[in-house]
Parts: C-alpha cells; structure tokens; sequence
C-alpha cells in the first residue's frame, strides 16, 4: 500500500508538472497571464487518474505477464477514453464539435503508433545485445562441466 | 554415524545407500542433502508418485502458496524443498532468482527482451516467457557481463 501511495504521489506530480506548463504555454500563446485555481484543480484531476491508470498497467500488481504491446494499447484508449470524459465534463478544451474529436482522436491512434515503433526498435536493439551476452554466458557455463 | 565406502570397478554410476533404524528428521536431512549434491531431486508428480529430476532438465522453480513446483519442459513436479534451499544449491548449475518466489535456469532461456519497466522478459526454450523483476535485474546483467548502457 505504502509504494502504490508513493507510486501515485511521484506520477502524479509528474503529469500535473507537465500538464501545468502545458496549459501555461497554451495560456500564453492566447495571451493569457494567469490560471484560475479551478483549472488547476482540473489539472490535478486528470493528473491523478492519468497517475492511476499508468500504475494500473505498467506495473505487475493487477496485470501480470502481459506484453508491453498489450499495456500500452489499454492504458493508452482507456486514458483516451477516460481523460477525455473528465476533458468535456470540465470543458477544459474548445473540442465540442465532431470534426475536432475526430482529429483528437487521429492524435491518440498517431502517438499509439509512434509509442509502439519506438518501443520496438529499442527492444529489438535492446534485445539483440541481452542475448548475445547470454550466449556467451551459456557457452562459457556450460551445465555439463558441473553435474 | 559410521560412513564407509566401497569401491567398485564395474559399476557405472555412484550409488548411496542408507542404513538407519527408523527414518527420522536427520535421515531426511541427509537424504535431502544428498539430493542436492547429486543436483537431482526427488519430486510429487500429481498423482502422487516420487520422481527424481535432473537439475539440467529444470527450466524454473516457483513457489506458490508456499508450495515449491519444478517446470520442466512441459511437466510440473512438486518437491519439499524450499526455495532458498534450491537457490543455494543449484546456483552453481546456472540458476538464478528471477523474483521473490522464482528461480530460473538461465542455460534454458533462449533470448532476452527488455521492458520498458527497466525488467527484463525471458523467452525459454519451451515458449514460456519469465519476468526477471527490477529488484533482480541489475544482479542479472551484472551476471552475464552486460557493462550497462541504455541498450
């Protein structure tokens, strides 16, 4: 209980520092100088149900040996679909209109993808160098010289 | 305790016997030690039935609900040893600890995968897949000489 208090703590404040300078430039390019307090509040919010999810399914606490393909695709459509609920619920964002959910939409499947080719080239690199040394440990200790 | 040996020419593998009045907790002791120094152990298939499994034919150890089950490749066997006993004894076979309650032989994993969780995956001869967790990771590339480095 202990870590997964201290998990949501760090994550959260992860995501609402970001979310936080995020806004503040969005603010400013509208020329804006300030954020009211119940916007932040917003924030912290959708921080702290981002923070919940990602603990959720990047860790082995609820899902159990499944593939990082598997807990990206849940955590990223459940985030979508989520986030975006509290998005229009707050009405934080002007995405009213059935053309800007399309493209918002469009955002989470493209960053779905980039998220996964990335993540496969690193694990194909990645990969290839863990199992070469492992190789060469299983040559080099070779069960037969000891039993 | 008297201790004698017998050699012989003609036979072809090295065999202990014990001798003893009644079988108490010393007896089982040595026996288990014995076991484990011959690096095959005695284990309950589930219909009950004693089988004695070679170190090298196991491809992980796993404790659950405080019970020790050995994998083979497609078999599960459970024995009455415990885990940090097997750990202790089969290091020197290529075993591992993967996590808290897992052992692994690392001569059966047939690749590596890392996740972005900073754990690794290993792929086992026989398809099954292992989570080596965060805690023993770094021990783990340390062991195969991986210097370190992003990838």
């Amino acid at each position: 209980m202990k870590v997964f208090l201290i998990e949501l703590r760090n994550k959260t404040a992860y995501f609402f520092s970001w979310l936080v300078i995020v806004w503040t430039i969005i603010y400013l390019l509208n020329g804006n100088h300030s954020i009211h307090v119940y916007v932040l509040l917003q924030l912290f919010a959708l921080s702290f149900v981002g923070a919940l999810l990602f603990y959720l399914f990047f860790t082995n606490k609820l899902l159990k040996k499944i593939s990082f393909t598997k807990r990206l695709t849940y955590f990223i459509f459940s985030c979508a679909l989520i986030e975006s609920t509290l998005i229009f619920w707050f009405r934080l964002y002007g995405i009213d209109t059935v053309k800007s959910w399309i493209i918002f939409l469009l955002i989470v499947i493209i960053l779905y993808i980039v998220s996964l080719g990335i993540f496969y080239a690193y694990s194909l690199k990645a990969g290839k160098r863990y199992t070469d040394f492992l190789k060469i440990y299983q040559q080099n200790n070779g069960i037969e010289k000891d039993v | 305790m008297q201790i004698k040996i017998n050699v012989q020419q003609d036979i072809n593998e090295t065999e202990v016997q014990i001798t003893c009045k009644k079988i108490d907790q010393d007896i089982l002791s040595l026996e288990r030690h014995l076991q484990l120094f011959s690096k095959t152990l005695a284990t309950k298939q589930k219909d009950g039935k004693i089988t004695f499994v070679n170190a090298k034919d196991i491809y992980y150890i796993e404790v659950v609900d405080n019970r020790t089950f050995i994998y083979g490749k497609s078999e599960i066997y459970e024995t009455e040893f415990r885990l940090y006993e097997l750990e202790e004894k089969l290091a020197i076979c290529g075993f591992f600890r993967a996590s808290k309650s897992l052992i692994m032989n690392i001569h059966m994993i047939e690749s590596l995968k890392p996740e972005l969780n900073r754990t690794l995956l290993a792929l086992f001869k026989n398809g099954e897949k292992i989570n080596i967790s965060r805690q023993y990771t770094k021990e783990f590339k340390k062991l195969l000489g991986f210097k370190g480095g992003w990838v």
